[in-house]
């Protein structure tokens, strides 16, 4: 077996949705050998919310959970039940991380709490991932995707300035919850090599989208020049007018483009519209001041050209202007066919799909294309196999409904 | 910088050469800094100034401005600095030194620019056989456009999550801020830890490559799944949710000030009319089942806006919530700084910097039950740890260390740009 970066890493993912299945899946794409814990029956509600196979609800075909979680094991367990726990606990017993991400307390409430883990395993690395954290005085608020992006301050930077913030498409307060649970748990592994002992990581949602603020002074703005950081349309936050502009976007004659200034080439611009004011020292003293002259000339100009013309033209100059790309335009681009950044993986219910490949690139921990289990598709593998269970007490559980 | 090395930290002993500009590879360092690598960034001699993208500085005054720059300072808290002439042989030699005794060599620069200065991966190999050396070009090292150049705004465009983003009806939109080159950050400080974890194991070091337009496309992953498999394009649709009403941000009492309320089930929608005192809307029917509030939602948004436009989002936040339903206000800058639940958890990093003042950033967005995090360490002034580097580093003799500042291969004080 060909070794990979986290080779012999046993992950345990207990937990519902987006944010801990891309957490387990970074984990995954690194090599780590993760076994998805389910609920009997419905499974991860990330099986619930599609897109479906040709629209049509099916828990084996939906689009979010076929993404997350290829690669995974699928292992039914009802929390609920005596059995389904004992089971849970043996498999923790070997494992070296958990992911969960109930509510606060929950974990507790069900007798899984850290401080009893610990003594099952005390190498256990465990990560509990919600959107408030497990602490303050909204810990027990119900939190979601949108509630994340708002109480984050995420939403207040996107959107027109004179309409409503906007939440970005996707779900980005779930995914960045997910790496933040990532990024923790490969510190609190190299904390257990050294040291033997593992430990529990409180993450939260919120914090993980605050955190993407770094860099732009979010804070240090309004507290050193009472500036209070606000949406700007398709423009970056937050710049004083001889900031560097333009960084937006701009409709073209086939859609749209993002045009950026050139840190390589100041002149590129005027070079592309012939627009000579646009190298002058006046423009470029004080670009993000005449930004609205900037998209006028700039607008003038793309109008008679496709995206693809201005890609080429602009990069030609090293100037950074790329296309906007629908998603099934992105699917098919020369870049990631060159590349091979998507490959087909064929699903029994799903069928053959392009997915996207790992976007790490370690030549010493290949990546492997495997497609996502199906509900309780390794039951019996994990319990009779890896456990030892009789056939006998597999169908015990499974009449019990423990499994 | 405070001396705190040591503390308990999970990274304890890594060594990191720093050799990134802007956004992106900063913050990955950063995070690693703030887990308690040690992080040498290696500055260009002449200053600060990132191209020409003019910072505001964290406080006036003429003193050394160059170590004021609020965007420098804020993405290289817990690091140490060395400014180094990589136009000179010298400096180039100088580097290759400090790699040798380096774990991790992490550089952004386009795909050619290593190369060009003689500090391929290949090469680097025989200073330190076991290196790792992260590489992150916008769109690929290989591939028709991997010679292209693109900013973290432009992959958003590129890569997709520009045409999910925006209003209903409305253009393509892109997330506020940097949000492509902070998402590659924390994929990349993940992967340097896991490479380091197989090296201790395997003693291979190895080159990673993480690409910024992939890593903007694997946070949208489902999108592409999802039209491969219902044929439906994905739409643009603001603050909606495919499957789920009310579903969106709300005006509030006060200027520019908003909520959001997400309800999904019938049983939250119930609450949630509970909750604002179960109004006797004439067609309440019109919103009883999920299907139907999908089908109505613009009314029901109009509904909905006639009640929360006379509250605070506080207050709306806080009475939704205790009844169960998901709620949350649009919080500003300082609404952030002064809220208690930021507050109590001590997420917000406060920073001392000598020539820059008191300042405050985002945090780690993770706690650790054992190990410590280094925050509070401001970002370094300019080649603070230069002599650190050369005498206590490096070893070099004193004699070696004065020809090295005579010809400005690594100053003290910013100089004149020579490339």
């Amino acid at each position: 077996m060909t070794d990979t970066a986290l080779s012999g890493v046993y992950v345990l993912d207990l937990s519902d949705g987006m944010s801990g299945g891309y957490c387990s899946k970074v984990l995954r794409d690194l090599g780590a050998d993760v076994i998805k814990i389910e609920a009997p029956r419905a499974g991860d509600s990330t099986r619930g919310m599609g897109p479906f196979l040709n629209g049509v609800p099916n828990i084996e075909t939906s689009a979010t959970f076929l993404y997350l979680n290829a690669g995974k094991q699928s292992l039914t367990l009802n929390l609920e039940s005596y059995e389904g726990r004992k089971i849970l606990r043996r498999l923790i017993g070997n494992s070296d991380v958990l992911v969960e991400s109930f509510k606060p307390g929950m974990m507790d409430a069900l007798g899984l709490g850290y401080s009893e883990l610990e003594k099952l395993n005390l190498a256990l690395v465990m990560a509990s991932i919600s959107y408030f954290g497990a602490t303050g005085p909204y810990s027990d608020y119900e939190g979601s995707d949108l509630v994340a992006y708002a109480v984050s301050g995420y939403m207040y930077l996107t959107g027109d300035e004179d309409r409503e913030p906007l939440k970005a498409g996707g779900s980005q307060s779930e995914y960045q919850a997910g790496m933040a649970g990532a990024m923790s748990i490969m510190a609190a592994l190299t904390h257990r090599d050294f040291t033997g002992e593992g430990q529990h990581i409180d993450v939260s949602a919120i914090e993980a989208l605050n955190a993407t603020f770094d860099g732009v002074g979010y804070y240090s703005a309004y507290e050193n020049r009472g500036v209070v950081p606000k949406r700007a349309g398709t423009r970056l936050v937050q710049r004083e007018p001889h900031g560097a502009y333009p960084s937006t976007l701009l409709p073209c004659k086939d859609g749209w483009v993002h045009v950026h200034y050139s840190p390589s080439n100041p002149e590129g611009i005027a070079m592309l519209t012939g627009d000579e004011r646009m190298e002058s020292d006046d423009v470029l003293s004080e670009m993000r001041g005449h930004a609205d002259e900037i998209d006028a000339s700039l607008t003038e100009w793309l109008k008679d050209h496709t995206r693809e013309e201005i890609q080429t033209l602009a990069q030609e100059i090293r100037v950074p202007f790329t296309m906007v790309q629908s998603i099934p335009e992105v699917l098919e681009d020369p870049q990631n066919t060159a590349r091979g950044f998507f490959v087909d993986i064929e699903h029994p219910e799903a069928g053959a799909l392009k997915y996207l490949t790992s976007p790490y690139r370690l030549p010493e921990s290949p990546w492997h294309a495997v497609r996502a289990p199906l509900l309780g598709e390794h039951n019996r593998d994990i319990i009779c196999g890896a456990l030892g269970y009789s056939d006998g007490d597999f169908q015990r559980l499974k009449e019990a409904n423990a499994i | 910088m405070s001396d705190n090395n040591q503390r308990n930290f999970p990274l304890t002993g890594i060594r990191i050469v720093d050799l990134t500009n802007v956004i992106a590879g900063p913050v990955s360092t950063r995070v690693l800094a703030q887990l308690g690598a040690e992080v040498i960034k290696v500055e260009v001699p002449w200053g600060r100034a990132i191209g020409n993208i003019a910072m505001h500085t964290d406080v006036p005054g003429e003193l050394r401005p160059y170590n004021k720059v609020a965007s420098f300072n804020e993405v290289n808290r817990g690091k140490r600095s060395i400014a180094i002439d990589l136009a000179q042989e010298e400096g180039r030699i100088l580097l290759r030194e400090i790699i040798s005794v380096s774990d991790v060599v992490i550089e952004n620069y386009s795909p050619r620019v290593m190369g060009n200065l003689e500090l391929s991966y290949e090469s680097l190999l025989t200073e330190r056989p076991d290196l790792i050396m992260v590489s992150m070009p916008a769109l690929g090292g290989a591939g028709p456009w991997s010679s292209y150049i693109s900013f973290g705004p432009g992959t958003d465009a590129l890569g997709g999550l520009s045409d999910v983003t925006g209003y209903e009806n409305g253009p393509p939109h892109k997330p506020g801020n940097y949000y492509a080159d902070h998402n590659s950050a924390f994929h990349v400080s993940t992967g340097i830890v896991a490479a380091l974890s197989q090296r201790r194991r395997t003693g291979k070091g190895q080159r990673m490559e993480i690409v910024l337009r992939e890593v903007t496309m694997a946070v949208i992953g489902e999108q592409f799944l999802g039209y491969q498999l219902s044929g439906d394009a994905p739409v643009r649709m603001g603050s909606h949710h495919r499957d789920a009403a009310p579903h969106n941000v709300y005006p509030c009492r006060g200027d520019d000030e908003w909520v959001v309320i997400a309800v999904e089930s019938d049983e939250e929608w119930r609450r949630l009319c509970d909750a604002i005192g179960n109004p006797n809307w004439s067609d309440y029917d019109r919103f009883a089942t999920k299907p139907d509030r999908l089908d109505n939602q613009d009314e029901l948004d109009s509904r909905i806006t006639d009640w929360t436009r006379n509250q605070t989002n506080y207050e709306i936040m806080h009475k939704l919530q205790g009844h169960g339903v998901k709620a949350g206000a649009v919080l500003k800058s300082p609404d952030v700084l002064s809220d208690p639940h930021f507050k109590s958890r001590g997420f917000i990093d406060e920073t001392d910097h000598e020539d820059a003042g008191t300042n405050h950033h985002p945090g780690l967005p993770f706690r650790l039950s054992r190990s410590e995090r280094r925050m509070g360490v401001a970002a370094p002034m300019f080649a603070e740890h230069s002599d650190w580097a050369l005498a206590e580093l490096l070893c070099l003799e004193p004699s070696d260390i004065a020809n090295l500042r005579d010809k400005n291969t690594t100053p003290l004080e910013p100089v004149d740009r020579t490339f």
